[in-house]
């Protein structure tokens, strides 16, 4: 069995960002605040768009901000 | 709570008071005052209140200021149409088909069969949608689940 996970830094990045509130930060990428609290509690995956726009937001690269991870379970294992 | 959130909690008060109106109203005619099947099934006039849905645009207009429709508005968008029209085909194939299976091919269906169809398929489309959108988005007011 396979599972993917996507993690990210949204909320420790806002803090350092002159403690950005979620707000300014849906105002900026172009969604609402209610998209930008589910990606940031990882109940919502975004677009590649989404995603690029929101490091450009904190002057990060996109590494920085999301971090994907593969897990690959065997059976029995 | 988004417009859509609005919007879908306002059709299920709607299509639930509809609904429970219709019923207490049948079953006052049928138990209460006796009367035919046929005749309380006028209770089923409050299925009417429905109309009062095309209302949720007017009530619930776009802020112009503000991002009211982003890409997981969408995404819950198709979500809750692709899943409410997946109920509503099955239900209307049943609907179909199950008269054909219970009083045979050569049989006869009263015409006013037809026009519940449609309106039960509109009905259980509006219904599933609002279900799916406030699953989707979470029951509480602030979008989550």
């Amino acid at each position: 069995m396979e599972t993917n996970n996507l993690k990210n830094n949204i909320r420790k990045l806002r803090f350092e960002k002159n403690e950005m509130t979620q707000q300014q930060l849906a105002d900026i990428v172009g969604v609402t605040r209610q998209t930008i609290i589910a990606i940031e509690q990882g109940k919502y995956a975004p677009s590649l768009l989404l995603a690029f726009q929101i490091a450009h937001a904190f002057g990060a690269g996109i590494e920085q901000v999301f971090q994907f991870t593969h897990i690959a379970e065997q059976k029995g294992s | 709570m988004n417009r859509q959130q609005k919007t879908a909690w306002f059709n299920l008060v709607v299509i639930s008071t509809a609904l429970g109106l219709s019923l207490i109203t049948f079953c006052i005619g049928l138990f209460i005052f006796d009367v035919s099947a046929n005749k309380a099934a006028a209770g089923f006039g409050f299925m009417g209140i429905i109309g009062i849905c095309g209302m949720s645009p007017v009530l619930f207009r776009k802020d112009k200021n503000k991002v009211q429709f982003d890409e997981r508005d969408a995404a819950i968008f198709r979500k809750a149409n692709s899943a409410a029209y997946g109920i509503f085909w099955v239900l209307f194939v049943a609907a179909a088909m199950i008269p054909w299976f219970i009083i045979g091919p050569n049989g006869t269906i009263t015409i006013n069969y037809l026009p519940w169809m449609v309106f039960g398929g509109m009905f259980v489309v509006m219904l599933m949608q609002s279900i799916i959108t406030l699953n989707e988005y979470g029951w509480r007011a602030d979008g989550n689940k």
